[in-house]
């Protein structure tokens, strides 16, 4: 049975049942690579992505619940070419050691600096607090992502 | 979406064209003393360098990237010897079948080797372009010298102005056809400009504009999915299962068996995890080794020694006695529980079988290694094996990785041109993966009466640190490989002779002790699976040494840093102390509502590679028990720094995660299973709990660089412990220090 999904701005047509898990739609169906798989069971946020500016886990939520939502994953995000602020603070405060971590972190921030667009250390922590990264790049993280909502301002 | 098939299938391209790149095979018979080894191993200049007509000079190395940016630093070192921007280096794929053998990627060596390499192949191949371009710019009138010529940006000058020649008109690649004579001297450091500068990581974008990046995320034109089925314990053999139990679901290809090797092969990987939960609840184990219970440590590890101790270091016969009857003796015990990699992915791999030779692309740690142990472990010729490296997430040693390699191989056996990718579950990764070992330490030595140490006696209880798999017995090690039919031995797993396995690093304290004693107790059967994990012994030995200087100090009523200090006698290891005390006193006290506490860590990790010292300020609430570690400040000497901002993300990390380890990590387990099997079970620090970091670096240009990544682990836990005994009196010895471990002592 065929079913719709918004995703980066665009309607996709899928063959998948809609007890399907989002991120493996996204990641085996539509050949994403930016929603990474880490826990399978909503505890890493590595599969965040937005649904409707909502950060959301996608290893959780099955697509029949998202018909006629927008979802955005980091590809729609921004890219090489027209990159988000986000992601040009994260090159430049070279917020990564392996990067698995960092689309969900950019992901979650996105969904914060739209909420809040001067967010003080202590809103960036709550915000990214479900965010895990094994690697302890959060003190440059939390640099990153101050210094995008200061190029956004 | 067309992106990404484009990049996997170029992937998958590359691989294939690169069996048809000629490649220099090392002549063995070659060897030269004076030559690192990395050169001897591999002394053909074509295989490190290559340069292109686009304008870019291609390097290969033998070392892996593992989010570490040890090839960002190796770019480096090869731009700045070759004089050409930087942007003009493109590092090429780790792969057996093309790559310079270096060993694995481990024991934060490989700035100290492979730098050393790559600046030698480097400054080699300046040199024969210089002589050509000489040879060239000469005419009978007027013959040019090569001290004449100088190079910007890959343009030769000579005397200082341009010339009509750059390294792209000089050499086709034939010409680094040559071996590496090791004659050339490289650059002065003082006329470094690329070294030392911080450069941003060549691996960074991708990651942070979600392009394929990982193994995880390879794609190519009829692959499957494969999924494994295992039991709670990794010493268990499959007693039945019921395969027919996934005919019915939709998309499975086949199960595969062979032996206690059990998995599912589907076309998605949806298909493939339904299929493996089915298959799981109908298949029965046995186990068939006991492990004792988690409450039994650390004792029991003490209790497990079967081998005689054997004295490792003894300096009595050197030093003389300081010791008098009036000396006061201390004593205390210290231990650390097993402590998972915990990767923020699970292990994945893809591995191809053309009907000839197996491919796999793997996150490993080495290559090399790992086509080795492939090769034994399914008995094929190691001509037949290619490993291709491409990263997983962040590993921290010896997780999984080599293990999924062989399980997506004997799947992929079994299915003629049709590559499998194999990621395992989050549960499967911290079930299986092999962890740092637990360790018990006892310490005992004399103060004298003008508070110096007189004597010191060091004793360690471990099992190995060290379980990589390699070719030959070391194919056990790959956890597939005892489990399949005609197992290799488990005897290399569980049941270890070889005591020299990482569990003495940094078991002699670098300071200067007289009558130092150190006692190895090896365990030679480990109750769990365990190797490599960051810093290996060095992490359960800075720990207990750090704490007791701390008590020591205590003692002689001294001030922690001053104390150490005067029992140093090495310039470097006084320089990074004297560093962290000043950073941390140039900034004003915490004013903080829970009892405040400042501990300080120190170690030459190996006692040969990185110098780290660390100041760590917490407070305590003594009402909840509850740690909070406000701010570090670190002093660290890795030599000549190659990429400064390289180094001070490699200490944030460390500091970041040794205070995870500190104050929360252990591995849970009952007597039949694991049971640290996610987040939740195996907690590690949040945003909410992680300090500000401050890192001052000491640039030491004239000596040797040595890895970063390793040297913070123990001495941030000794510095917590130090400052949570600053904060309440409570001395804690017995890793992790948990808020429940807090609050029975702070009743008791
Ligand atoms: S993969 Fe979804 S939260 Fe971990
Ligand atoms: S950078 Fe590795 S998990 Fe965050």
């Amino acid at each position: 049975m065929p079913f719709e999904l918004k995703v980066n701005g665009e309607l996709k047509i899928l063959d998948v049942e809609p007890s399907s898990l989002l991120l493996s739609v996204l990641r085996d169906d539509l050949e994403l690579s930016g929603p990474r798989f880490g826990c399978g069971v909503a505890q890493c946020g590595a599969c965040t992505v937005l649904v409707d500016g909502q950060p959301i886990r996608s290893c959780v939520t099955p697509i029949s619940a998202l018909s006629g939502k927008e979802i955005t994953t980091i590809e729609g995000l921004g890219n090489r070419e027209s990159p988000h602020p986000l992601q040009t603070a994260f090159i430049e405060e070279q917020a990564a050691q392996c990067g698995f971590c960092s689309s969900g972190m950019i992901m979650s921030a996105a969904s914060l600096l739209e909420k809040n667009p001067k967010p003080t250390d202590q809103d960036i922590k709550d915000a990214l607090n479900a965010n895990l990264c094994r690697c302890g790049t959060h003190t440059r993280i939390l640099k990153a992502v101050k210094k995008a909502s200061e190029d956004l301002s | 979406m067309k992106k990404n098939i484009e990049i996997s299938r170029r992937i998958f391209l590359q691989s294939v064209s690169a069996l048809a790149i000629q490649v220099t095979i090392p002549d063995t018979s070659f060897s030269q003393a004076n030559l690192p080894r990395s050169i001897s191993d591999n002394p053909s200049l074509n295989l490190w360098l290559r340069i292109n007509s686009d304008k870019t000079v291609s390097l290969s190395m033998g070392k892996a990237e593992l989010g570490q940016g040890i090839r960002t630093s190796l770019a480096q070192i090869a731009a700045e010897e070759l004089d050409i921007h930087f942007n003009r280096i493109k590092v090429q794929d780790l792969d057996t079948d093309h790559s310079p053998t270096e060993g694995r990627t481990t024991g934060s060596t490989s700035i100290e080797r492979s730098g050393v390499a790559i600046r030698m192949a480097s400054s080699e191949a300046r040199h024969l372009l210089l002589e050509n371009a000489a040879a060239k710019l000469s005419s009978p009138s007027g013959i040019i010298d090569i001290d004449e010529l100088s190079v910007n940006d890959g343009q030769i000058l000579i005397n200082g102005n341009s010339s009509s020649l750059s390294y792209w008109d000089l050499l086709s690649s034939e010409d680094f056809n040559t071996k590496i004579s090791g004659l050339i001297s490289p650059k002065e450091p003082k006329n470094h400009s690329i070294v030392g500068s911080s450069q941003k990581r060549l691996d960074i974008p991708a990651k942070v504009f979600g392009e394929p990046a990982y193994v995880h995320d390879i794609r190519m034109p009829n692959m499957l999915h494969a999924k494994m089925v295992r039991p709670e314990i990794d010493s268990a053999n499959l007693v039945s299962t019921q395969p027919k139990i996934v005919d019915e679901i939709e998309g499975v290809i086949s199960v595969v068996q062979d032996g206690s090797f059990l998995a599912v092969v589907a076309e998605k990987e949806e298909q493939a995890v339904s299929a493996a939960e089915a298959l799981r609840k109908v298949t029965i184990w046995e186990q068939f080794r006991e492990i004792p219970s988690q409450d039994s440590f650390p004792n029991v590890l003490r209790e497990l020694e079967a081998l005689d101790p054997e004295v490792i270091f003894d300096n009595k016969s050197k030093s003389s006695s300081t010791k008098s009857d009036n000396d006061r003796e201390l004593s205390a015990d210290y231990s650390r529980p097993y402590i998972a990699h915990a990767a923020l992915s699970p292990s994945a791999a893809v591995a191809m079988w053309d009907g000839n030779r197996l491919t796999v692309w793997s996150h490993t740690q080495g290559v090399f290694e790992l086509k080795g142990a492939i090769s034994t472990a399914l008995a094929i010729e190691e001509s037949k094996v290619r490993c291709i490296h491409v990263e997983g997430a962040g590993c921290y040693g010896h997780n999984g990785a080599d293990d999924v390699a062989l399980d997506a191989a004997m799947i992929a056996m079994r299915f003629e041109r049709q590559p499998i990718k194999l990621i395992w579950s989050r549960e499967d990764e911290f079930r299986r993966e092999p962890y740092g070992s637990a360790t018990s330490i006892k310490i005992t030595a004399g103060l004298n009466p003008s508070n110096k140490i007189s004597y010191w006696d060091y004793d360690h209880w471990t099992c190995t640190h060290s379980t990589r798999p390699s070719g030959g017995v070391g194919a056990a090690n790959l956890h597939a490989s005892i489990q399949k039919n005609n197992p290799l031995p488990n005897s290399a797993r569980y049941s270890l002779q070889n005591r020299f396995n990482g569990g003495d690093r940094n078991a002699v304290a670098l300071y200067d002790l007289p009558e130092h004693r150190v006692t190895r107790h090896f365990i030679s059967e480990n109750p769990l699976r365990v190797s490599a994990l960051r810093g290996l012994g060095a992490h359960a030995n800075v720990f207990a040494i750090e704490s007791f200087m701390d008590e020591l100090a205590k003692e002689a009523d001294a001030d922690p840093i001053s104390f150490r200090i005067e029992h140093l006698k090495d310039y470097r290891a006084k320089a990074v102390l004297e560093e962290v005390k000043k950073l941390a006193e140039s900034k004003k006290r915490l004013e903080i509502p829970e009892n405040f506490g400042r501990g300080v860590g120190f170690a030459r990790y190996k006692n040969t590679s990185t110098y780290f010292a660390v100041i760590i300020d917490l407070g305590v609430n003594l009402s909840t028990g509850v740690i909070n570690v406000h701010r570090a400040f670190a002093a660290v000497d890795a030599g000549q720094i190659i990429n400064p901002d390289g180094v001070t993300n490699q200490i944030e990390g460390g500091i970041i995660q040794a205070t995870s380890w500190t104050l929360k990590e252990s591995v849970k387990f009952s007597t039949s299973g694991i049971e640290s099997t996610n987040w939740a079970t195996y907690p590690i620090l949040r945003f909410s709990e992680i300090p500000s970091v401050e890192v001052s670096l000491i640039n030491r240009p004239d000596l040797a660089s040595s890895g970063p990544s390793e040297c913070a682990q123990g001495p941030t836990s000794a510095a917590i412990a130090n400052a949570v005994a600053n904060a309440t009196e409570l001395r804690i010895r017995d890793l992790p220090l948990t808020q429940e471990k807090i609050i029975l002592n702070l009743n008791s």
